[in-house]
Order: structure tokens, then C-alpha cells, then sequence
């Protein structure tokens, strides 16, 4: 792997990663020379420096208008970003996680609008290589309104309550996306699929020209086909523009599931890993609810049955020093409301007080400075 | 410690305003000295420059990068720009 350099900066809520290009030495150590001997000045040629036992340093060029520049990454890096983080322990998690058992990998997202309230909620889709999941089945057969919580992913990590489940590979939950981009959908519609991969209009009412709204390098989600390979997510190949509705079609390139320890061809990938070949779409050109759209891929994991703080019963996920510090907070906070600034100030000092003897707490003998490498 | 003995302690009755605050103590102490701390990962994408902030993130504590100053796959810390670098993300993604 390439040595590179990093940077960030935060713009708004997102992170800006940023990266220093390739180090030319034009304009500063493009002379050749010898280095590593006593008097180097005096080997003025590589087989002199070298019989003298240095080494010669050869000449480089480049361009000085791309030197150690800073621009967006130049390369993509699978889990290249570590972000290190705290949270607010608001739930516990009983008992661990098993996969297919109450945890459940999750292939990417995309937002349902719901035109009873006009709001568009997170919806999470989860297909094998043989059929999109019934999340009202086992073993994926999640509660009716349970809290889940989410980890491993881009963005979603934390606590999330299922909204509603669908049979046909979609979980909605109750968090609003309000995201401000163009994300296609068409749902139950007629879509033709054909053997060479492509997939475009099938005579809807509306003609769809499938081409116009989504580009090389998507990923879309299919589901209602009765042939259960041309359900899943896929990513986009290549797409062709046409003047006709049903020449305007995508080319999907791979099929991506979550690993079936029973299926024969993803079982030996691990139920931790995504599986992902080839698409090969079979022939169908008579269905007629047929959902595409544009998923935002992200593979990452759900749990189930997590217990939330929603009433007295809830056991904090802290230590009884630490429980006593939310004691000093709510009575400040109690104080505060009833217009006690005087007890609140001292409340809210005894809170800081108990969470700085907490952490000191932990700490024990002498400090030790790291010197950078470079420094002697 | 469950949030009945809090209540009780704090000498207050009223559930939902109790949680309400309990949350708020859970947030200021995280906020104040990180006692639970987690980390993730993202996949680095060519020429996207913008990542989001994990949903459940209250304080980022450190933003590692694989192999920045090393070719052994190790992840270290990164350094924080002060200024945007002049090469702008055009397509703002």
C-alpha cells in the first residue's frame, strides 16, 4: 500500500478528508549528488561517490505546480477513515450480538416518503442471493416498533425505532432524512429484464427512460420481480440513452447479498462479509410491480431488542460514581426550573466535581512526554 | 444505578422530565470527559472529499487515516488543516 499523506477540516456537519499529493523535488533537490561520505562535494559523479563508499543521489524533476499540493483523496481506501468518538450511552444491548440472530447486516439505505406527514424516513434494505427478506419472518423477524441500534455504518450509527416492516427486503425506521439530494425511484412498475443484463421500461403508463436518471456507478435496488436473481442490489455498469422508453436502459454490472450460511454460493464468504458476482439476470418482460431505485450502499449491521432509556426501570450504562454526578445534574437542572440560579450553580459544580474525581480516579504514577521521531 | 434510584435520590417524581435531563447529564458528561468512547470506519472513496459525522458522534476525539505516513496498512492520526486547501471539491461531494 502507497504511503500517503492526510489532512481534514470540518465543513459544517461533514468531515473534509484531504490528501497531499506525490512530493516532486523540482526547484529544491533536483541537483545530483553524493551524500553519506566525508567531503561528498568532492565525488562529483556517481562511480566516484560510490567507490568512495556514499551514495549517490540521483537527480528528479517534476512539475512544481503540483507540489505537495492538498486536494480530495486521490485513490479509494476500503475503511480508509477511523473516526474515534463519544457517545451518549442511552441504550444497553442485552446479552451480545449473534448475527442472524438478532444482528443483521444491512446493504445500504435509501429515504421513504410518506405522504401522510410529509416526511421522508431512513429505510434500509437487506437482500441474499436468493430472496430480498421478509423482515416479518425468522430470523430476521424484527418487533413492531423496537429500538435497534446500528453500527458500522457511514453515517446512521446509533439508536434508530423500526417504523414499519416491509416483506420485501425494506425496513423503514422512524428517523427522518432530510438530505437534500436526487435520489430516483419508480415503484411498482412494469420493468423488462434481459439476459444481456440491461433492464428498461416495460410499457408503463408513464414511459420511463431509466437512462436519463441514474448514472454509471450507482447502485440501485430492485424488487417485485418474480425471478428472484433480478431482485437485489446492483451496481450501474454502464447506462444507454435512447429517444424510446424501452431502449433507455442500465447495464448492472455486480449483484451484491448478505451471506445465507445455506446458499450454496455465498456460504464460503463469511456471515460477517457481503457477497457479490456477477449479475446474471434471466429473461422477464411481464412484470408489472416491479421498484427500482437509487440505494446509497453502505454495508453495516443492525441489532435488535435494545434496551432504551424510556422509563424508571432502565439500568444507566455507568458506574454508581458516575451515577451520582447525573444525581448533582438533575437536582441543578430541578433548581434551574424553579428559578434557584444560586442552587443550580452549586449543583451543577458538585456535578463537574464527581465526573473530575471520577476520571483522576484512573489515573496513577509518574507522566511521560513522547518526543516526536524525528526529534534527537 | 437505574434511573428510579436517580429520581429518587434527586427527590423528583416526574418521569419524563427526569429522563429528559438524565439524557442531558448522559450528553455533558461525554461531552466533559468522554467516558464512553467508539470508533468506525468509512470507506475512503477517489475525489470524494466530504464524510459524514457518525449520527450518534458528541465529541470527535480522533480522526485516524490508513497508511498516512506508513506503508503497513496501520492507521495513525491525522492532522488538522487550519485553512481549506486552495484546490477546491468542485462537485462539493
Amino acid at each position: 500500500m502507497a504511503f500517503k499523506k492526510y489532512g481534514y477540516y470540518l465543513k459544517g456537519n461533514k468531515i473534509a478528508v484531504i490528501e497531499q499529493s506525490d512530493a516532486t523535488s523540482s526547484g529544491n533537490l533536483a541537483v545530483a549528488h553524493c551524500s553519506g561520505v566525508a567531503s561528498a562535494g568532492d565525488y562529483t559523479t556517481k562511480d566516484t561517490c560510490e567507490a568512495a563508499g556514499g551514495q549517490w543521489i540521483p537527480s528528479s524533476s517534476g512539475s512544481l505546480s503540483s507540489y505537495s499540493e492538498y486536494a480530495s483523496p486521490t485513490e479509494s481506501v476500503t475503511e480508509g477513515l477511523e473516526i474515534q468518538y463519544a457517545y451518549s450511552p442511552r441504550y444497553r444491548i442485552p446479552g451480545g450480538a449473534t448475527v442472524n440472530v438478532n444482528k443483521f447486516y444491512i446493504q445500504g439505505w435509501y429515504s421513504t416518503y410518506d405522504t401522510s406527514d410529509g416526511r421522508s424516513y431512513l429505510t434500509l434494505v437487506r437482500s441474499t442471493e436468493n430472496a430480498v427478506v421478509n423482515w416479518t419472518n425468522a430470523p430476521e423477524a424484527v418487533g413492531a416498533d423496537d429500538f435497534i441500534y446500528i453500527g458500522g455504518s457511514s453515517r446512521w450509527n446509533g439508536l434508530h425505532q423500526i417504523k414499519d416492516r416491509g416483506t420485501t427486503g425494506a425496513l423503514v425506521l422512524k428517523t427522518v432524512v432530510n438530505d437534500k439530494v436526487e435520489s430516483p425511484y419508480f415503484l411498482t412498475t412494469n420493468i423488462n429484464f434481459y439476459t444481456d443484463n440491461t433492464i428498461g421500461d416495460g410499457g408503463s403508463a408513464t414511459s420511463i427512460f431509466l437512462a436519463e436518471h441514474f448514472v454509471a456507478g450507482d447502485y440501485v435496488w430492485i424488487n417485485g420481480c418474480t425471478n428472484a436473481k433480478n431482485n437485489g442490489v446492483f451496481s450501474v455498469s454502464s447506462v444507454t440513452q435512447s429517444a424510446t422508453a424501452a431502449a433507455s436502459r442500465l447495464t448492472l454490472g455486480t449483484r451484491y447479498s448478505v451471506v445465507d450460511p445455506s446458499d450454496s454460493d455465498s456460504y464460503a464468504t463469511g456471515i460477517d462479509s457481503e457477497y457479490s458476482a456477477d449479475a446474471a439476470l434471466a429473461s422477464d418482460t411481464d412484470d408489472t410491480s416491479v421498484t427500482v431505485l437509487k440505494l446509497n450502499k453502505d454495508f453495516f449491521y443492525i441489532i435488535d431488542n435494545v434496551d432504551v432509556l424510556n422509563d424508571e426501570s432502565f439500568e444507566l450504562d455507568i458506574n454508581r460514581y458516575q451515577s451520582n454526578a447525573v444525581v448533582y445534574y438533575l437536582k441543578a437542572k430541578l433548581a434551574e426550573d424553579a428559578g434557584d440560579m444560586e442552587m443550580r450553580e452549586f449543583f451543577m459544580r458538585e456535578f463537574k466535581r464527581q465526573l473530575e474525581k471520577g476520571v483522576s480516579a484512573l489515573k496513577r504514577g509518574p507522566y511521560m512526554v513522547q518526543g516526536f521521531k524525528e526529534m534527537r | 444505578m437505574k434511573v428510579k434510584e436517580i429520581m429518587e435520590r434527586a427527590g423528583t417524581n416526574q418521569t419524563g422530565r427526569a429522563i429528559a435531563y438524565i439524557k442531558d447529564a448522559l450528553d455533558e458528561m461525554n461531552i466533559l470527559s468522554e467516558t464512553h468512547v467508539t470508533t468506525t470506519r468509512i470507506d475512503i472513496n477517489a475525489n470524494q472529499r466530504f464524510y459524514n459525522i457518525p449520527n450518534d458522534c458528541l465529541k470527535i476525539l480522533d480522526i485516524r487515516c490508513k497508511n498516512h505516513n506508513n506503508t503497513d496498512s496501520k492507521y495513525r492520526s491525522i492532522p488538522r488543516s487550519i485553512y481549506e486547501p486552495k484546490i477546491v471539491d468542485e462537485d462539493g461531494i
